[in-house]
């Protein structure tokens, strides 16, 4: 274990929550999209979170400065996170006879997008990302304070 | 003859380095999975660690080598204060960003005392200049 498991634990804290960003926001931008690809109006995607195991980048397991914490019994966690897409539409149906995606009866099925929700989730995900960066920031600092042992 | 590079007091900064490494990067991971659900946030039992090891190294007949056996190594351990969220996962983001500042600190600390003692040694190898 080194100070560089913290940059691999922060650096995969905040692409997860990138990628949470990135998900608010398609589903943002496609709030009123009533046909894709698969057919339907568009479904909202979710992001969800795991954590792994981290394997130490180096290839001894030796601490920074000694070997006491040599039989580490629980490895430090990352996170990942998965991309899922909503199952059910529970979408609003408006009524607009003149839509080209309208029904026999003259309802148009919208997506099941809440702007409320996701822009709930992009702020959070906003937060979420600067701790990471400021955990990142610390590593950094100590690092760069063990490399001026040096010049005692 | 005792070296300053291995000494007792170099050697009790070295492993408190390491401690606050290993609490940094148990924050780390915690701030990492603060949206997880159902992850339960860590911390690092170190407190008796770094009694024993002090207490190790400033006693005046204690050599480093003789009672290593028995100390405990510190272990990471779940927090078991703190509320539980709707998800089940119990990261606090306060807590944890404290903890990282004063981890960071420490750590700064200790650099500086290990640097102070590499000064010394310095200043002995240049006759006192």
């Amino acid at each position: 274990m080194s100070l560089f498991t913290i940059f691999q634990i922060s650096s995969q804290g905040m692409t997860a929550q990138r990628e949470r960003l990135e998900t608010a926001a398609a589903n943002l931008a496609n709030s009123n999209t009533t046909r894709t690809e698969e057919g339907g109006p568009y479904r909202r995607r979710d992001v969800v979170f795991e954590s792994v195991a981290v394997q130490d980048s180096t290839a001894a397991n030796s601490s920074a400065f000694g070997n006491f914490f040599d039989s580490l019994e629980q490895p430090a966690e990352g996170v990942r996170a998965a991309t899922v897409v909503g199952e059910q539409n529970a979408g609003v149906r408006r009524y607009q006879p003149d839509h080209p995606d309208a029904d026999a009866s003259g309802y148009v099925q919208m997506p099941d997008v809440d702007p409320l929700e996701e822009t709930v989730n992009m702020i959070s995900a906003a937060r979420s990302f600067e701790a990471n960066a400021t955990a990142f920031n610390t590593a950094k600092e100590m690092a760069r304070a063990s490399l001026k042992l040096g010049d005692a | 003859m005792v070296s300053p590079l291995t000494d007792s007091i170099t050697s009790l900064l070295t492993k408190f380095l390491d401690v606050q490494s290993r609490r940094a990067e148990i924050v780390a991971s915690n701030l990492a999975n603060a949206d997880t659900p159902g992850y339960v946030a860590k911390e690092l039992d170190f407190a008796d660690y770094m009694r024993e090891a002090a207490r190790e190294a400033l006693s005046p007949t204690g050599s480093s080598t003789e009672s290593k056996s028995f100390i405990q190594t510190p272990h990471v351990v779940e927090q078991t204060t703190g509320a539980v969220g709707i998800d089940g996962n119990t990261v606090d983001a306060g807590r944890e960003m404290s903890t990282l500042a004063e981890a960071g600190t420490q750590y700064l600390a200790g650099t500086q005392l290990l640097q102070s003692r590499l000064r010394i040694l310095r200043m002995a190898i240049r006759e006192g200049r």
